[in-house]
C-alpha cells in the first residue's frame, strides 16, 4: 500500500515536471518565432547593439580585450552574450535571452509544491510569460533585462527559503545569485541597505528564547550578556554570509577598474563600458518626453502607481498572504527601494526589472512561504487579476517613454496588422556602407559611441577606434593612417560623449587635410581624407 | 583557525570530491576499511608520512569507491605555535612524496585513473604545496608593485598578466575565505566568521611549514614529525589551577 502511494506521488511529480518542461519549451519557441520576425524586421534594442559592438570589438587585433572583455558592464550578461556574438552571429544575444526567459519560467513554476488549484496557478504564469509585454520584451530584446529577473527570482526564493527553513545551503546559494544579480544590474546592491532590518528580525526570531512576544525577546537579549553575545555573534555572521561575497566581488571589482584605468567608477562612467552615461535623461529631454508622452511621463515618476498598474497580482499575494509578516516585510522592503532609487538616481526613471521583481517575489513568496489558504474565490480572483495584470502591461508599455520599450510594442502590435512594421534605423545605412568598404581601407571611428554602427556591420576593412594605440596618431595625422572617418552630427545627442567631434576635426582642418562628405543623416557624418 | 579549516575541509571540500567521483586524500583520524580490501591495496606505506592520502589514490586507481559517513569525529585543535609548524610540515611532506611516487609516471598514472582523476590529483594533491611554496614570493612581487613603484616587475610581466594575477589574487583569495565563512556557518560557530578574514596570514605559517617539509623531503624524507596531543588539557588544567 505504502509503495503504491509512493508510486503514484513520483508519478504526480515527474507528471509535473513534464508539464513545466514542456511549457519552458513551448515558451522558448514562442519566444523564438516573435523575435525571428521582430529581428527581420530590423528592430534591435539599444543594448542588444552595444553588446554586439563591444563583441564584434573582441575580433580587432590591436584593441586591448582584457579591457573590453573585463570591465564592459552588466558584466554576467555580456560575457553571457559575448560568446554568440564573436562569430558575428547578430541573433546571439537574443537567442540567450530567449534561453534565460524560458529558463525563469522553468524555476518559477518548478519551485511551487504541489497545493490546491496548481494547475489554474500553472495557466495563469504561463499566460503571464505569453503575453505580458514585461515578459515578452526580457525575452527578444537580447538586453540583459532576463538575468535581472532569473538571478533576483533565484536570489529572493533562495532568502525566503532560508527565511522559513534555516538551511545554510540556501543562504550560501541566496548570497551567489545576489552577486550574479549585482553584476547584472548594479542598482541592487541597494537592496542590501534594506534588507539589514529583515536579517535583524530573523536573528531575534530565531535565537531560542521562550516569550512570544518579539520585544519580549529583544529586552531579553539585550539585557542578557550571554544572549547579548550570541545574537551579536549570529546577526554578524548572517550578514557577513549573505552580503560578503556581493559586496567583496563588487569592491574587487572597483579595484580592477582603479588599478587598469585609474578610476574605480570607469565601469559606470564612461560610456566606453556601459550604456548609462548616454542614456541618463537630461533636463532637455525630460521636457522633450513630458510633451510627446504626457500619460506616460508622469506614471514613470509615480513608482508605486506605475508598479501597481504594471503588476498589481503581487498586491493581491500580498493581501491574502497579510498574516504571514515575512511577506508584508519583502514587499515593505521592495516599494521602499523603487521609491529609493526614483530618488537617488533622480536623472533617470526607474527600470522596468524594479517593477518586475514584484510579480517574480509574489511567486516567490507562493512557492517558499506557501501557507496562504486558497479558497475558490480566491482562485478565480487570481485568473481575473491575471488577466488584468497583462492589459495594463500593454497599456502601460504602448504609453511608455522608453524608445526601445516602443519600438518592440510597435512591432508586436504590427504582427496583427496586415500593413506590418518596418524599422527605419539611420544606423543602417551607415553599417551598409562601411561594410561596403574594401579590406584595404582603414576607418576612423570612436566605438564609446558608435557602437550600434559596428554592430550592425560586417566589415572586412580595419577600424582605428578609441582603444587603439594608434587612435591619437590617426586624429593628428589621419592623411597618412586613415582613408575615413566617422563622427557624431554637429548638435547630435552623441557628439558630447565622442571623442571625435567637429571640434577635432577643426584641428584636422588646420593641417590642411581635405575631407569631403560622403554620408550624413541626423546623427552621423562620414568623411573621406583624400590623399 | 584549526576549526575554519576543519569545517571547510570535512564538510565542503571532501564531500565535494566525493560528490564528483574524485580521488579522495583520506583524512587521518577516522577511516574505516575492510580489512581484505586494505591488504589488496597494499596496505599503509610505511614510508610515506601521509600514508592515509597515499592509500586513497591507490583506492581510487583500482576502482573503488571511498564514500563520506554523515557523521563528525572531534580532534584537538593543534594551539601551540612550534607543534602546528611540526605537524603541518609532516603533512606537507607527505603531500610532496605521495605527489612523487604516483607521479614517477604520468602515463601509467593516467591510464590507472582516467583524466578527470589525473587533473585531480594534480590539481588537490601536487598544487597544494607548490601554492604554499609560492605563496610569500607572490605577495612579496605584490607588496613591491605597490609600494615601490616595481618598474622591472612591470616590465617583465604584460598587462594582461599584470590583470589576470591580480584578479585571481582578489577573487582568489575571496572566495576561500568566503568558503570558510560558509562552512562555520554550517556548523552554527557564529563567533568564528570574523576570524576566516585571517585566513591570509594563517596561509603564511603554511608557507613556513612546507619550505621546512621541502628541507626535510630533501634531507631526511622518512623522518616522521611527531606531533605533541593534549596540550589543550594541560592548558585547561593549568587554567584552573
Amino acid at each position: 500500500m505504502v509503495s503504491k502511494k509512493k508510486m503514484s506521488d513520483s508519478n504526480k511529480i515527474n507528471k509535473r515536471f513534464s508539464l513545466e518542461l514542456k511549457g519552458a519549451v513551448l515558451l522558448f519557441l514562442y519566444y523564438l518565432a516573435i523575435a525571428l520576425v521582430v529581428f527581420s524586421k530590423g528592430i534591435l534594442s539599444s543594448e542588444c547593439l552595444f553588446f554586439l559592438g563591444k563583441a564584434s570589438l573582441l575580433q580587432i587585433p590591436e584593441l586591448d580585450k582584457i579591457k573590453i572583455f573585463g570591465l564592459t558592464f552588466p558584466q554576467v550578461p555580456f560575457i553571457l552574450t559575448s560568446f554568440t556574438a564573436l562569430f558575428k552571429f547578430r541573433f546571439g544575444p537574443i537567442l540567450v535571452s530567449i534561453l534565460g526567459t524560458s529558463i525563469l519560467f522553468y524555476k518559477v513554476t518548478t519551485a511551487l509544491k504541489p497545493r490546491r488549484f496548481y494547475s489554474k496557478l500553472y495557466y495563469c504564469i504561463l499566460a503571464t510569460f505569453l503575453l505580458h509585454p514585461l515578459f515578452v520584451f526580457s525575452a527578444i530584446s537580447g538586453t540583459s533585462l532576463y538575468a535581472s529577473l532569473l538571478f533576483f527570482y533565484l536570489f529572493i526564493y533562495n532568502l525566503l527559503k532560508f527565511l522559513k527553513t534555516s538551511a545554510t545551503y540556501n543562504v550560501f546559494v541566496a548570497s551567489l545569485y545576489f552577486s550574479l544579480l549585482v553584476f547584472s544590474c548594479h542598482k541592487f546592491i541597494w537592496l542590501i541597505l534594506l534588507l539589514v532590518p529583515i536579517i535583524f528580525l530573523f536573528t531575534v526570531e530565531t535565537l531560542p528564547i521562550a516569550k512570544d512576544s518579539f520585544f519580549n525577546k529583544l529586552i531579553i537579549i539585550f539585557n542578557t550578556v550571554s544572549l547579548r553575545r550570541r545574537f551579536a555573534n549570529k546577526l554578524l555572521a548572517l550578514n557577513m554570509v549573505l552580503f560578503a561575497l556581493p559586496l567583496g566581488l563588487m569592491v574587487i571589482y572597483r579595484l580592477l577598474n582603479e588599478f587598469y584605468t585609474g578610476s574605480s567608477n570607469y565601469y559606470l562612467d564612461h560610456s566606453f563600458e556601459n550604456l548609462f552615461p548616454i542614456f541618463q535623461f537630461n533636463d532637455a529631454k525630460l521636457s522633450y518626453f513630458k510633451q510627446l508622452y504626457p500619460i506616460g511621463f508622469y506614471l514613470n515618476h509615480y513608482t508605486l502607481l506605475k508598479t501597481f498598474i504594471i503588476a498589481p497580482l503581487p498586491f493581491f499575494y500580498l493581501y491574502i498572504s497579510r498574516n504571514v509578516f515575512l511577506s508584508v516585510l519583502i514587499f515593505g522592503v521592495l516599494i521602499c527601494l523603487v521609491e529609493f532609487l526614483s530618488i537617488r538616481y533622480s536623472e533617470s526613471f526607474v527600470a522596468i526589472q524594479f517593477i518586475a521583481v514584484f510579480i517574480l517575489t509574489g511567486w516567490a513568496l507562493l512557492s517558499a512561504i506557501g501557507t496562504y489558504n486558497y479558497s475558490n474565490f480566491y482562485s478565480n480572483a487570481l485568473v481575473v487579476i491575471t488577466v488584468l495584470q497583462i492589459m495594463t502591461g500593454v497599456f502601460s508599455f504602448v504609453s511608455g517613454t522608453i524608445a526601445d520599450d516602443k519600438n518592440y510594442i510597435n512591432a508586436l502590435v504590427s504582427l496583427c496588422t496586415p500593413e506590418g512594421y518596418q524599422q527605419k534605423d539611420d544606423d543602417l545605412v551607415f553599417a551598409k556602407f562601411v561594410s561596403r568598404l574594401p579590406t584595404n581601407e582603414v576607418l576612423l571611428a570612436d566605438d564609446d559611441v558608435a557602437y550600434r554602427i559596428f554592430a550592425m556591420t560586417e566589415s572586412k576593412c580595419r577600424v582605428i577606434t578609441q582603444q587603439s594605440a594608434l587612435f591619437t596618431d590617426a586624429c593628428t595625422d589621419p592623411k597618412q593612417y586613415v582613408n575615413y572617418i566617422l563622427i557624431p552630427q554637429k548638435g547630435s545627442v552623441l557628439e558630447k560623449y565622442s571623442k571625435l567631434n567637429h571640434y577635432s576635426l577643426l584641428s584636422v582642418n588646420a593641417r590642411q587635410v581635405n575631407l569631403s562628405e560622403v554620408l550624413s543623416n541626423k546623427d552621423w557624418v562620414m568623411f573621406k581624407v583624400i590623399k | 583557525m584549526f576549526t575554519l579549516e576543519y569545517s571547510y575541509w570535512f564538510d565542503y571540500m571532501l564531500p565535494g570530491l566525493e560528490r564528483m567521483s574524485l580521488p579522495i586524500p583520506l583524512g587521518g583520524t577516522s577511516n574505516h576499511f575492510v580489512t581484505e580490501k586494505l591488504r589488496e591495496l597494499g596496505k599503509w606505506d610505511p614510508f610515506n608520512v601521509t600514508e592515509d592520502a597515499d592509500l586513497g589514490i591507490r583506492a581510487f586507481a583500482k576502482g573503488y569507491k571511498v564514500a563520506l559517513l554523515n557523521s563528525t569525529t572531534y580532534e584537538e585543535a593543534n594551539n601551540e605555535y612550534f607543534n602546528w609548524i611540526r605537524q603541518r610540515s609532516r603533512w606537507i611532506k607527505g603531500y610532496m612524496q605521495t605527489y612523487l611516487v604516483h607521479m614517477r609516471n604520468p602515463f601509467k598514472l593516467i591510464k590507472k585513473v582516467g583524466f578527470k582523476g589525473f587533473f585531480a590529483f594534480n590539481f588537490f594533491i601536487g598544487a597544494i604545496p607548490v601554492t604554499f611554496i609560492a605563496y610569500p614570493i607572490l605577495i612579496c612581487l605584490f607588496i613591491i608593485y605597490l609600494f615601490f613603484d616595481g618598474a622591472s616587475i612591470k616590465e617583465i610581466f604584460p598587462p594582461w598578466v599584470m590583470y589576470i594575477s591580480l584578479f585571481n589574487f582578489f577573487a582568489g583569495n575571496m572566495l576561500i575565505v568566503y568558503i570558510n565563512m560558509v562552512a562555520v556557518f554550517k556548523r552554527r560557530y557564529y563567533g568564528l566568521i570574523l576570524l576566516a578574514t585571517l585566513n591570509p596570514v594563517y596561509w603564511l605559517l603554511h608557507s613556513i611549514s612546507a619550505y621546512k617539509a621541502l628541507w626535510q623531503l630533501i634531507y631526511n624524507p622518512f623522518y616522521w614529525e611527531k606531533t605533541v596531543h593534549g596540550l589543550t588539557k594541560i592548558g585547561f588544567k593549568e587554567k584552573n589551577v
